[in-house]
């Protein structure tokens, strides 16, 4: 446990450290303020601006960062070395990259805690006072996301080279965002086992479920807890299911630098 | 009497990641042994299946057959603990600092002899030792070459391992930073640590090692305890004798019954010979001074010269 934590550790300090990190942070902020002035400025509903464009810029901010950095901290350790330096030491490969994992975690968890502390600004700038439980779910929910994307990202990292890795990555991510609405696009006429193949995909990876904020503010729907564990276990399976892919991949694979 | 600290045997493996390339056989059916407390140097030419073993050493590669023993006992991942591996290249985090490189590494090591709250001061002595103690603040990438060799040499060596891989470890160092190399090494052997030492210098191998592995096409091909010219069979003296040609040298050999030497060459009134012991040389520098001959160079030839190494790693090419 402690190697796990050593690790976790080691890349967070480095992820921390990351050319990435301020320039992620400026424009997710950046974003968020933007989703705050549009509203503002906006001819619909104020709420439903500012929480679909706020939304949208906290789930695309942090999905990159996690897609990039999940990349990043296998193929940057293979690139450098590191790795076979690592993995000569006592550490089982499984705990590496769980211990790579957990410290990407943590850094996504610590950046979207800055995120929501400019959503707080703009709160306070609107007179709102302070966020509500809600927005804690929201953001909380889209942070599962984030979590999703890191872990598949880790999963093509440590089976494929970095351009491959990522060029699945992020074809992942689009199709995880594209699946819900190409169902709910399909056409009476669609023949019933095309209907069946494609509810499937949509079912099995569908990155809306993870934003409420269309059901709470569009449809005034409360936030049911029952709905939200059902969310947080799908967002626990998906990512337990990437990185149990990645520890029997990466257990089999070669480490030739 | 000596035992294998870490023996290795009969061990395959083939590279077979590319459909569309030909299976590469890297290492074939590969059996030797290291020995406790000793250097043991581990040569080949390039491509001769050197990294490959040692990464299956240290459980970076699968092998397809044979078996790593590690004090007669098949090698675990907890017996990691006890190995230090210093690689070729420097293969550090560029964006940690000398001292964070070295506490993380104590804390996946977790070395018995050490407690947690003693790490700090166990770093310290390591950086003070290999001169970078000023320099623990920068980050790796900062560093010269010269420096992240060192660095590389305290991260493989600070938990104090019973077992250690030097692959090139002189690689891109100064004289000073290759002398400081030196004193390291013999400071480890003085502690009776058992060293691999993957590396092409011969003189670091004369100077360093009891034992010699060379590999060749994934094999050992020749393998020595001491790498010593009187140890073998073959020519350890030469001797150039000017003025003279191949059949006043057969002629002086005939009538001062002088022993015969291993190999004679001669051009433009100048003759090779070459002799298997010290004291052949000897009587035959006595009968060409009594004949009025000039010996321009007489000199002792290494076990590892440069001549034998070829013929080493080309005998199996060939074959």
């Amino acid at each position: 446990m402690s190697t796990l934590f050593a690790i976790a550790f080691e890349t967070f300090l480095r992820l921390r450290r990351d050319r990435v990190f301020i320039p992620a942070l400026l424009v997710g902020v950046g974003l968020l303020a933007l989703s705050g002035l549009a509203s503002y400025w906006g001819v619909e509903e104020f709420f439903k601006i500012l929480y679909d464009l706020g939304t949208m810029a906290y789930l695309f901010t942090g999905s990159i960062v996690a897609l990039f950095w999940g990349n990043k901290i296998v193929s940057d350790s293979k690139q450098e070395g590191s790795l076979e330096v690592q993995l000569a030491s006592p550490i089982g490969r499984s705990t590496w990259l769980l211990g790579k994992f957990l410290g990407l975690t943590t850094v996504l968890i610590f950046l979207g805690i800055l995120f929501l502390i400019a959503w707080q600004g703009i709160y306070f700038s609107y007179g709102m006072g302070w966020m509500k439980p809600f927005d804690l779910a929201l953001f909380g929910t889209l942070t599962l996301v984030w979590i999703v994307l890191a872990a598949l990202s880790i999963f093509f990292a440590s089976i494929a080279t970095q351009s491959v890795a990522l060029f699945c990555s992020i074809w992942m991510f689009v199709a995880g965002l594209i699946s819900a609405p190409i169902m709910q696009a399909l056409s009476p006429e669609t023949p019933e086992e095309t209907r069946k193949v494609v509810q499937v995909i949509a079912g099995l990876w569908n990155l809306h479920l993870f934003n409420i904020s269309q059901s709470v503010v569009k449809y005034h729907i409360p936030v049911v807890p029952d709905d939200m564990g059902y969310r947080i276990c799908y967002g626990l399976l998906l990512t337990g299911f990437f990185l149990s892919c990645a520890c029997v991949g990466f257990q089999r694979k070669d480490i030739i630098a | 009497m000596t035992h294998a600290m870490l023996e290795i045997k009969n061990l395959k493996k083939v590279y077979d990641r590319d459909l569309f390339k030909k299976k590469q056989l890297v290492v074939n059916d590969l059996s030797c042994s290291f020995l406790e407390g000793q250097c043991t140097a581990l040569m080949g030419h390039n491509g001769a299946g050197k990294t490959t073993t040692i990464r299956m050493i240290f459980g970076l590669i699968t092998p397809d057959s044979g078996e790593i023993l590690f004090q007669g006992k098949p090698l675990t991942i907890d017996d990691k603990r006890c190995f230090g591996y210093m690689p070729e290249t420097n293969k550090l985090p560029t964006n940690l600092t000398c001292e964070e490189i070295l506490k993380h590494h104590l804390r996946v090591f977790r070395p018995k002899h050490l407690k947690p709250s003693e790490y700090k001061q166990a770093i310290e002595e390591k950086l003070k030792e290999i001169e970078l103690w000023e320099h623990r603040h920068k980050r790796v990438g900062k560093l010269s070459k010269g420096m992240g060799r060192r660095l590389s040499w305290a991260q493989a060596t600070i938990h104090k391992p019973n077992l250690i891989v030097l692959d090139e470890p002189m690689s891109g160092l100064d004289p000073l930073g290759y002398k400081l190399m030196v004193q390291l090494i013999n400071k480890l052997r003085a502690e009776k640590v058992t060293i691999i030492l993957c590396t092409h210098e011969l003189w670091s191998i004369e100077q360093l090692c009891d034992q010699v592995h060379i590999m060749n096409h994934g094999q050992v091909v020749y393998s020595t305890l001491k790498p010593s010219a009187s140890e073998t069979k073959e020519a350890s003296h030469i001797m150039t004798i000017s003025g003279s040609n191949a059949e006043s040298i057969q002629e002086l050999a005939r009538s001062h019954s002088l022993p015969l030497w291993l190999d004679m060459q001669s051009q433009n009134h100048r003759v090779e010979l070459s002799f298997e012991c010290y004291s052949d040389g000897v009587k035959w520098i006595q009968a060409c001074i009594q004949n009025g001959l000039l010996i321009v160079d007489f000199q002792k030839l290494s076990a590892l010269s440069e001549d034998r190494l070829i013929r080493y790693f080309g005998e199996e090419k060939t074959a």
